[in-house]
């Protein structure tokens, strides 16, 4: 107990420093929000992705590996092609497009790209934001609760209430900047962890071999890639999984580190290896330590109840307890990365979309950084009032959160990319549905997915898609509604214009010679002429 | 791991997984691996890369003025 105390001491202690080194660089919204579009890209690759993956990799989808076996490594695939989407799709030209703007938010920059002069857009971005970010958060809220009460022995409620008021700290000290560079080492903390749990695992259990053995006879569906469904069912059960692929285009939280990273052309190289790998490495330690999990449960070598507390419960288990204090604080680190960033973002959605722009109200610069403040602390309140009061189940919660964010964002910022013909009526349309629907089809009709248990035709609809995530169908029905909307109306020439010439392509050479400087240049000139 | 694989592909059971588990778990990986190393190197097999300029990079005036 003690030695886990001392290692999730040492963890907090490094996130006051950074918390205190980055406040000194926190003076503008520009910076507040988006780090002066001046951020490292080894800090934004990694940032991305530890605000990604949240308590849902750490908790929730291990659980799910625990639960189902081989078919649940269909949501890491998922989750891996998606992060390499965003990287191909949005990160360089969402870069381009918001230094061009001058955006720090995503519905600065859709208000903008759209020429939207309604400030429709902005209305519709901000409250999508609110509605399933703070869900987000209050989910982070609950994995924290669950991973410090099995570490500490403590109620889960007052565990939710010590991750809430750590997260909501340190957000409000440094902003992007501690938020980002906590995440870089949040994002070592995670892949250290998932790289040891199951190691450990799966010698505890005595090799593959006999993890599989167990698991055979235990259930015989845990080593099925489709979790013994063949046919349509198992295409169903793929997708169903999967599914987290096209969510990746429309988080918020997410794309914010494209869009401060110091040069567009890092994101592709070495942005994308950065992600990539890191990405591959903690979906497999994550998958294994639920699989592997499983067969540690049946074969008597540990007890859990909640299946995603296993991590938590392998590390207490098996682990020195100074290592224990490692895991739960890499537990912890993909928590509250996640929670800050949204919390972040959530914040921006009010005091610059709805405060600075909407309502046209505009302090000094440190006030406005100072209604941000305020606004995070009355969201992290609300989130800790669902996270206390609601289900507590990670994976579903943030799945909810995911896909509303999915289709109120994903489709029009993918369209707005690579489309020049979007228009602002096909926005404005499109995130109005986008948010509507799914409100009212995942809280009242379905829930997350399809099922045959809705009322009227809705049943009959569930009946056919029985099984497939609602977010998923939904995101196409919003982007084919973008995409007629667009061809009903018609974009402003110059916007059409601007769209052709800021992705214009150079030779490489005529980038890499206005990326020298002057004196190179020059130096160049004087050896070509033998002046030197 | 990936020989685990080449031997699970050609037929059979290799530690309890099947040709198919192991498909699940290595193909999705190694294709992922080969579209990083295509985009990453895009601007280098294309010859071409996008115009980026002092105006496109924006980067915060306070931020420049204090380095």
């Amino acid at each position: 107990m003690s030695g886990v105390l001392i290692g999730f001491l040492f963890y907090l202690v490094i996130l006051i420093y950074i918390g205190w080194w980055a406040s000194r660089y926190t003076r503008t919204e520009d910076q507040y929000f988006v780090g002066g579009r001046k951020v490292r890209i080894i800090a934004a690759a990694l940032s991305d992705k530890a605000s990604d993956f949240s308590g849902w990799l750490m908790l929730g989808y291990p659980g799910q590996a625990f639960k189902s076996g081989l078919g649940a490594f269909w949501a890491a695939i998922g989750c891996l092609f998606g992060t390499l989407a965003d990287y191909v799709l949005i990160g360089p030209r969402l870069r381009i497009y918001t230094g061009k703007f001058r955006a720090i938010t995503v519905p600065d920059y859709l208000e903008a790209r759209l020429k939207d002069d309604t400030k429709l857009i902005r209305i519709l971005g901000a409250i999508i934001i609110l509605v399933f970010m703070t869900a987000y958060v209050s989910a982070q809220f609950a994995a924290g609760g669950k991973a410090l009460a099995q570490a500490f022995n403590l109620d889960v409620n007052t565990a939710i209430l010590i991750t809430a008021i750590i997260v909501t700290a340190y957000v409000l000290t440094g902003g992007f900047f501690a938020v980002v560079w906590s995440d870089v080492v949040q994002a070592l903390f995670m892949v250290t962890t998932l790289i040891i749990v199951p190691i450990l695992a799966l010698v505890s259990v005595g090799g593959l071999d006999r993890a599989t053995e167990i698991m055979a006879q235990a259930d015989p569906t845990h080593l099925h890639p489709f979790g013994g469904a063949t046919g349509l069912a198992a295409i169903v059960f793929a997708i169903g999984y999967a599914s987290w692929i096209v969510g990746y285009l429309g988080q918020p939280h997410i794309v914010t580190r494209y869009m401060s990273v110091e040069d567009p052309r890092k994101l592709r190289r070495p942005g994308i290896f950065i992600s990539g790998i890191w990405t591959i490495i903690v979906l497999w330690g994550a998958f294994f330590a639920g699989f592997l999990g499983f067969a540690l449960a049946k074969g008597g070598i540990i007890h859990v109840e909640d299946p995603e507390r296993i991590i938590p419960a392998m590390a207490l288990e098996l682990m020195p307890s100074w290592l224990a204090g490692f895991v739960i604080a890499g537990i912890l680190a993909a928590i509250m990365s996640t929670a800050d960033s949204q919390l972040l973002v959530a914040s921006s959605a009010v005091s610059r979309d709805l405060y600075h722009k909407v309502l046209g109200k505009e302090l000094g610069k440190k006030q406005m950084v100072n209604i941000g403040r305020l606004v995070v602390i009355a969201l992290a309140i609300v989130a800790l009032y669902y996270a206390m009061s609601g289900n507590k189940i990670v994976y579903a919660m943030v799945a909810t959160a995911w896909g509303g964010l999915a289709v109120g964002f994903g489709p029009i910022l993918t369209l707005s990319l690579w489309w020049k013909r979007v228009t602002k009526e096909a926005g404005i349309v499109g995130m109005a549905y986008g948010l509507i629907s799914e409100v009212i089809l995942e809280s009242s009709i379905y829930g997350w997915s399809f099922n045959p248990d809705a009322p009227g035709i809705f049943g009959s609809i569930g009946a056919a898609l029985n099984g497939i995530p609602v977010f998923f169908v939904n995101f196409f029905i919003t982007l084919l509604v973008i995409v007629v909307v667009s061809l009903l109306t018609k974009p402003p020439e110059d916007v059409v214009k601007l769209h052709g010439e800021i992705f214009k392509k150079v030779p490489v050479s005529v980038m890499e010679a206005r990326s020298k400087s002057q004196a190179e240049n020059v130096a160049e000139f004087a050896k070509a002429r033998k002046l030197a | 791991m990936i020989y685990n694989g080449i031997r699970a592909f050609c037929g059979g059971v290799v530690m309890g997984l099947s040709s198919a588990a192991w498909m699940t778990l290595l193909v999705p990986t190694i294709l992922g691996i080969v579209v990083m190393v295509l985009y990453g190197f895009w601007d280098k097999i294309t010859g071409k890369e996008y115009l980026v300029t002092d105006e496109i990079l924006g980067y915060d005036q306070e931020l420049l003025e204090e380095e």
